[in-house]
């Protein structure tokens, strides 16, 4: 099933919640919605599932226009944050209510928990209530729940933001598991950047109630069209900084307040001499010292993962430098930080991207 | 803390009924500290117990030698933050934070310069005359805290998931002043929380927990390079530590299908008693061809793309071992992998707990 959003908008109490977009998915795709709070992804996935009636525009599915029919009607599963679970009931009941309410047979039915129960790593729970499972087990049940009849069109919002880390880390790892192979249209909100790339599926990209840049997340991370696009993808962020492309002894250099960057790589060859902006994602700068580089001065240290990252103010500009493995950097002590320009992304004055090393490869 | 256990059942019987089981711990001056683990870890209940809130079943809890197991909060000397801000909101910032120091009869002028000197710190100077109610959530905590701060007798200030209800993009500006803060001022704090991101970012020593019993204390580094239970080398680091069961042969260690040669700590492994594992982080493990020294084999089950860097999955012998490999290593699914392990990065495990060997066990020829 493909579901086309054309010229659809939302508006509430006369506020814009969703500018007018255009957007296409198609049967086993899974778009993970990335952008802040209040970015609309709640909003995207309420009109997507006919929760919410768009202002303008049209809602095709598979063809037939289904603007303004209730959800009800429709083949649509949905996750939310909370666990939504009937606690007088058992597991097993839980996830069969759909499957009973279709007046499926009891065979068929048992079959189908039977399948899901096992995917989502349930099994042996389901003669147990979901009060007395831990929280992530309550999250699987609710998705089992939601894929136990056989859907077009599944809408996770957040599902894991309220989950153990580890769980989440977890979690996240199946989801690509759970819809593999499968027809469905999956479309999962997030406001952790890092999840689209984990999920491995097509990315959204959402501010301020504009849906944006869309695509396999890997391509997009790879050539973002903008640095706010850029900034959006990449946690921790995307260091920007200001630079120009000059000529000095017959040689093109890239220059940042002045300090020589290096020469340039290949895939900035075609760009005239001027001011850009380079966009340098945390692995493409490092501290090694072994090759030249800038001193500056620690601003702080986050610990995420199995990854460093030491943030760096030079000048106006912060830098977001990842080191491999923990180690301690105290606010104030001095690095050296150098730049892999054959990696970085250049973008014009404006904003708009106009050189990604992987280009010329894919788009020959 | 000495020998703290506490059970909230009136008739506790075995270690099972223990909320905390056995907890000996030093609070250093100057440092901050987190405690880290899963819900039911226990680590609300050490959290209680330091503030006064609750009385341990068994042991003491003395501050700079001074018993105040019977103490209760007030008579303690701590200021806590809690998820939710806790402020007035209708006095002005200023109010709020001179109101911990009017209610213990500082005079004025020593107000006056201890407000304007933690506004100075916290960055809410410039927001000093406004009312609290009309403020983010991540300022009102920014309050929350400086009443803390404020008082100079504050022996330790307890912060209990203080990051939940703030804006991911302003958590890290957040972050950051509670880093500085702690620097400047020298004050012990202690953070409770589920996230190892935030107790590894702000923690200088980071108490981890787990059942009700602390597995560890140890600083970001430690806890990553040398987990000294296995509960550690699993929460720390993303993916955390792989784990395979491994057995003992005359002066081997027999990992999966693989022999490991164990230079001269044969009898230390065979002494320690419990079953044995081999730990290696999925960050030390890289793709290998064969008969380039220890390796494991296997076949690839998943590759996870990270942008800079893939995650692949290898069975090892029905085992799922994680490895982190960079962007460009892309095995196919299903084909056939050796994993070459860093042998300086192989820890080994007599049931839960690590066995110390020298640093050489592992080493190839160099």
């Amino acid at each position: 099933m493909s579901i086309v959003a054309e010229k659809v908008s939302l508006k509430v109490d006369g506020e814009d919640w969703l500018y007018p977009f255009d957007l296409t998915l198609e049967p086993g795709s899974f778009t993970t919605v990335i952008g802040p709070t209040r970015a609309g992804k709640t909003s995207l996935l309420r009109v997507l599932a006919g929760l919410a009636r768009p202002t303008t525009g049209q809602l095709i599915v598979d063809g037939r226009d289904v603007t303004g029919v209730n959800v009800r009607k429709r083949s649509v599963g949905m996750v939310y944050q909370e666990f939504v679970n009937y606690p007088g009931k058992t597991v097993f009941e839980n996830i069969s209510a759909p499957l009973r309410n279709a007046k499926e047979p009891a065979d068929a039915i048992k079959k189908r928990v039977g399948e899901v129960a096992e995917i989502v790593g349930i099994s042996p729970y389901l003669d147990r209530h979901p009060l007395e499972l831990s929280g992530g087990q309550q999250q699987r049940v609710a998705i089992a729940r939601t894929i136990a009849r056989k859907r077009r069109l599944v809408l996770l919002d957040e599902p894991l933001v309220n989950l153990d880390y580890k769980l989440r880390e977890h979690l996240r790892g199946e989801f690509r598991r759970i819809f593999a192979d499968s027809e469905v249209v999956a479309v999962y909100a997030s406001s952790e950047p890092k999840e689209a790339l984990i999920l491995n599926g097509d990315v959204l990209v959402m501010s301020e109630g504009r849906v944006g840049q869309h695509g396999p997340a890997g391509k997009v991370y790879a050539e973002p069209g903008t640095v706010e696009v850029a900034r959006q993808v990449s946690d921790p962020p995307i260091s920007i900084i200001p630079a120009q492309l000059s000529k000095a002894n017959g040689e093109r250099i890239w220059l940042a307040e002045g300090v020589a960057l290096g020469s340039e790589p290949g895939h900035t060859a075609g760009l005239g001499e001027g001011a850009y902006q380079l966009g340098l994602y945390p692995h493409q700068l490092s501290t090694d010292r072994s090759r030249p580089g800038i001193q500056i001065e620690v601003d702080f240290l986050e610990v995420s993962g199995s990854n460093s990252f030491i943030y760096a103010r030079a000048g106006e500009t912060m830098l977001a430098v990842k080191e491999k493995g923990v180690h301690d950097h105290a606010i104030g002590d001095a690095v050296q930080v150098n730049f892999d320009l054959a990696h970085m992304l250049v973008f014009d004055a404006a904003g708009a991207l106009v050189a990604a090393p992987t280009r010329g490869l894919a788009h020959g | 803390m000495k020998n703290l256990r506490h059970s909230y059942h009136p008739n506790p019987q075995g270690d099972e009924d223990f909320a905390l089981k056995s907890v000996d711990l030093t609070w250093q001056e100057g440092l901050a500290y987190a405690l880290l683990g899963p819900s039911g870890s226990g680590k609300t209940t050490m959290l209680d117990i330091l503030s006064g809130l609750l009385t341990p079943s068994e042991g003491q809890v003395l501050f700079d030698g001074r018993d105040v197991t019977g103490l209760d909060a007030r008579d303690r000397n701590i200021a806590q933050v809690f998820q939710f801000p806790v402020i007035y909101e209708t006095m002005t910032v200023a109010q709020n934070l001179a109101f911990p120091l009017k209610t213990r009869k500082v005079p004025a002028a020593r107000i006056r310069e201890r407000v304007g000197f933690i506004a100075e710190e916290l960055g809410l100077t410039a927001l000093l005359k406004e009312r609290a109610r009309g403020l983010t959530a991540e300022q009102k905590q920014r309050i929350s805290l400086g009443r803390g701060l404020v008082r100079e007798d504050v022996a330790a200030i307890l912060l209990d998931e203080p990051l939940t209800v703030i804006d991911p993009a302003q958590k890290m500006a957040l972050r950051r002043t509670l880093k500085a803060v702690q620097l400047h001022l020298g004050v012990k704090l202690i953070y409770v929380t589920h996230d190892q991101h935030e107790a590894m970012t702000l923690a200088d020593r980071v108490v981890v927990m787990d059942e009700g019993e602390v597995v560890q204390v140890g600083s970001p580094e430690e806890l990553f390079a040398d987990p000294a239970h296995r509960f550690v080398g699993y929460f720390i680091g993303t993916p955390g530590m792989n784990f395979i069961d491994a057995s003992l042969d005359g002066h081997d260690l027999v990992v999966g299908p693989t022999r490991l040669p164990v230079n001269g700590a044969a009898e230390t492994l065979a002494g320690a008693g419990k079953a044995l594992s081999f730990g290696i982080r999925p960050d030390f493990l890289s793709l290998t061809e064969p008969g380039t020294g220890i390796s494991l084999p296997g076949t690839v089950t998943r590759v996870e793309h990270h942008g800079d860097e893939n995650i692949v999955g290898v069975d090892v012998e029905g085992s799922e071992v994680l490895a982190r490999v960079e962007a460009d290593v892309r095995p196919r699914l299903g084909e056939a992998v050796h994993l070459r392990p860093e042998p300086d990065a192989i820890r080994i495990f007599a049931g839960q707990r690590v066995v110390r060997l020298p640093q050489s066990a592992f080493g190839e020829a160099r």
